[in-house]
């Protein structure tokens, strides 16, 4: 098992003739995972990889009426559009690679796709794998050296890191059932929390680590559901911005790393998890040795 | 000089005012100085004088006064002109009728990471102590969201007020403003919307006393606002000045358009946000000292590599240089590295340089690395994927310690 997507998700790129999209098919597609169509509007008829590009959605979804995920790489300012058309659709996975997306069309998106009960993953996620099964997204990029199957569930506010997580734990001899890059920006359409939720109904997954940040409230989220006993499974946070918090007043990264007032600090993210009962790392490179140990002991 | 751009648009109080203007809330008579013209003619007494500024809590640090003449004023923007506030410059300086008050409300609208939704908020104490009623529970804030498919409903605006005890005529005055503060938020695609405090004055009238408005960057794009650029927190030093022409020469690839001069020992050339970010967090936690924070990423040509690293080691007192990075997808890591022993060998280090990195082409990469450090005699110690990143961040503080003692 793992969560969200697997050998059997079925997907359609949209702008799938852009030059990320594109790369990113042929190493989805080298990667086993079923590409089975694309649309970008005015492209209809086009081959990308080998697959078939369609103007829109619901032409794609004529022929491929098996397509149960979306990923959204398209430029900012059509995005709303883009995921709004996925949405009407039913597609029940729609993942969102592209960054900058207003923040106030990243609020509609989620509300519309709360409404009719599906699932984003994004804006700005890197792409979502599950070792060893398929990706979608840029995850992985062309080698996928960094992951292997096994026991643990990432999820990751750092795309970069999502790669670098897993092959710290690859690299001790721990692989990953499923690896979720939900972005950095203020609204996102999957928090920790929702996917926590996800791992933990999944019987392959033993533990979790979570990369997050300063700035918003998800890691502290995090706090109230491991105490409200709704991830029972062991939790292992880093949470990035000693250096971001040093020198606040000028904001570095992600759109969703910005301070306001005493909350989204990075001592109040670490408190709160640690009163939780969340394992908290000071130093990146100490998450494999602690996964480690809680698996083995 | 462009500045350090700050990522989202704060506006100053005249600017956000006359935003609220524009959607019919009504804002004190007012006239702006800017720091060039010289004092108009229709003044009036006595008047608030404001510094326009980007950083909060001006008032505590004195930039608010009355003004009851000519003379008073004249000292007061003469003060105000002179002085910083946390580091920024005064430009502009807003004159004010005085309100005579009866009551302060509070008025924002934000988005909740917890509800992932705009949420109203709105409070019937309002004023310059609000963090401390927020704090302390002292006050009652109701907290509504709305859906941002749909707008703000009088009714609903109607609820909120009602809710926090505004009663009378107050109540469709009240909603008006909420409504239309909720069409500002909207249509300007603003981050943060306050009105702190929203005046009732004692004939009457509701004003915007003060207007703290954030735009959203990422959509500065559908709007055409005339906003003069955010000049940012501090003035950037000459090295960050020259560093961050680098990209305007050549558009592949980042090299230096984040670069911050810092007081450490420590140089820092990184790749990727994310791993560049938990790098320096390694490097605090083990105890090291940045000399700056600077990236390079999404596959830069070996030119603009030479020039960020000549020009980031050409600060003095630098004791050790960490390059570092994760695996990258795309970027050429021979190529950069060329580029990183152009700009080293303008220097030729004694300090100590770890290399964290990996990706495409890393074994010609590191070849380069090996070539110049048995050609020149420098001390580099390389590392690729097997190690972790953070790791040779220990590995960099404990080498530039050592150096230290010897010389």
């Amino acid at each position: 098992m793992s969560i969200l997507v697997d050998q059997n998700t079925k997907v359609l790129i949209q702008g799938i003739t852009g030059k990320e999209a594109s790369r990113a098919c042929r190493f989805m597609l080298d990667y086993g995972t079923k590409v089975l169509c694309g649309v970008t509007p005015g492209k209809g008829g086009e081959m990308v990889e080998g697959v078939p590009v369609y103007h829109s959605v619901s032409e794609a979804l004529e022929h491929f009426p098996e397509v149960n995920c979306a990923m959204i790489s398209v430029p900012p300012a059509s995005s709303w559009d883009a995921v709004a058309e996925a949405i009407e659709h039913n597609i029940p996975l729609i993942n969102i690679m592209t960054e900058t997306i207003p923040i106030h069309d990243s609020a509609k998106m989620l509300a519309r796709a709360r409404e009719k009960n599906i699932r984003l993953v994004g804006p700005a996620s890197v792409g979502i794998m599950s070792p060893g099964k398929a990706k979608v997204g840029f995850i992985g990029g062309p080698t996928n050296q960094s992951f292997t199957p096994g026991p643990v569930g990432i999820i990751s506010k750092s795309g970069g890191m999502c790669s670098e997580t897993a092959l710290e734990l690859t690299h001790a001899g721990i692989g990953q059932s499923t690896v979720v890059g939900i972005g950095g920006d203020v609204i996102i359409g999957s928090t920790f929390v929702d996917l926590l939720e996800l791992f933990e109904e999944d019987i392959e997954t033993k533990i979790i680590v979570l990369y997050g940040e300063i700035g918003g409230t998800y890691e502290q989220d995090v706090a109230l559901c491991v105490k409200n006993g709704k991830c029972t499974k062991p939790v292992v946070a880093f949470i990035s911005g000693k250096f971001a918090g040093m020198i606040r007043h000028i904001p570095l990264g992600h759109a969703g790393a910005i301070i306001e007032g005493d909350l989204g600090t990075r001592e109040a993210k670490i408190e709160s998890l640690q009163k939780a009962g969340v394992h908290v790392v000071d130093v990146h490179n100490e998450i494999a040795p602690l996964v480690k140990n809680i698996l083995f002991s | 000089m462009p500045g350090i751009v700050h990522p989202n648009m704060k506006l100053k109080e005249f600017e956000g005012k006359s935003l609220l203007n524009n959607f019919g809330i009504t804002i004190p008579k007012s006239i702006l100085i800017s720091k060039e013209a010289s004092l108009g003619e229709h003044l009036f007494f006595p008047c608030v004088v404001k510094a326009q500024t980007i950083h909060g809590k001006r008032g505590k640090a004195g930039f608010v006064k009355i003004a009851k003449t000519q003379n008073e004023l004249k000292f007061f923007i003469e003060d105000f002109f002179s002085r910083t506030h946390c580091g920024e410059e005064i430009d502009e300086i807003l004159l004010e009728e005085e309100l005579d008050i009866a009551h302060e409300y509070y008025v924002s609208i934000i988005f909740d990471t917890g509800k992932r939704k705009p949420v109203v908020i709105f409070s019937s104490c309002g004023g310059i102590d609000i963090e401390e009623h927020q704090k302390n529970n002292s006050c009652f804030f109701i907290e509504y969201p709305v859906c941002p498919l749909k707008k703000l409903f009088p009714w609903q605006a109607r609820e909120i007020v009602i809710r926090a005890g505004v009663r009378g005529k107050n109540i469709f005055k009240m909603e008006k403003i909420l409504v239309n503060l909720f069409r500002c938020f909207g249509e300007n695609d603003l981050k943060i919307a306050e009105i702190n405090p929203l005046v009732e004055t004692k004939d009457g009238r509701l004003i915007a006393a003060d207007a703290k408005i954030m735009i959203d960057d990422d959509a500065l794009f559908r709007h055409n606002f005339d906003f003069s650029p955010r000049k940012g927190f501090r003035k950037p030093t000459p090295l960050e000045y020259e560093i961050s022409l680098i990209d305007k020469d050549d558009y592949h690839g980042v090299a230096g358009k984040t670069f911050l001069e810092l007081d450490g020992d420590i140089a820092v050339l990184a790749s990727g946000g994310g791993a560049s970010l938990t790098s320096m967090d390694a490097l605090l936690s083990y105890g090291g000292n940045p000399a700056n924070y600077t990236e390079y990423s999404g596959n830069p040509s070996r030119d603009k590599v030479r020039r960020l690293t000549e020009l980031t080691l050409s600060k003095p007192g630098i004791h050790g240089l960490w390059v570092v990075g994760g695996t990258a997808n795309f970027t050429d890591i021979a190529e950069t590295f060329q580029g990183f022993v152009d700009g080293l060998l303008v220097h030729c280090p004694s300090y100590p340089i770890v290399v964290r990195r990996a990706g495409p082409r890393m074994e010609e990469g590191f070849q380069i690395l090996r070539e110049a450090k048995e050609k020149y005699g420098l001390d580099i110690h390389m590392y690729d994927h097997r190690t972790p990143i953070t790791l040779t961040a220990k590995i960099m503080v404990e080498l530039a310690m050592q150096y230290k003692k010897k010389i």
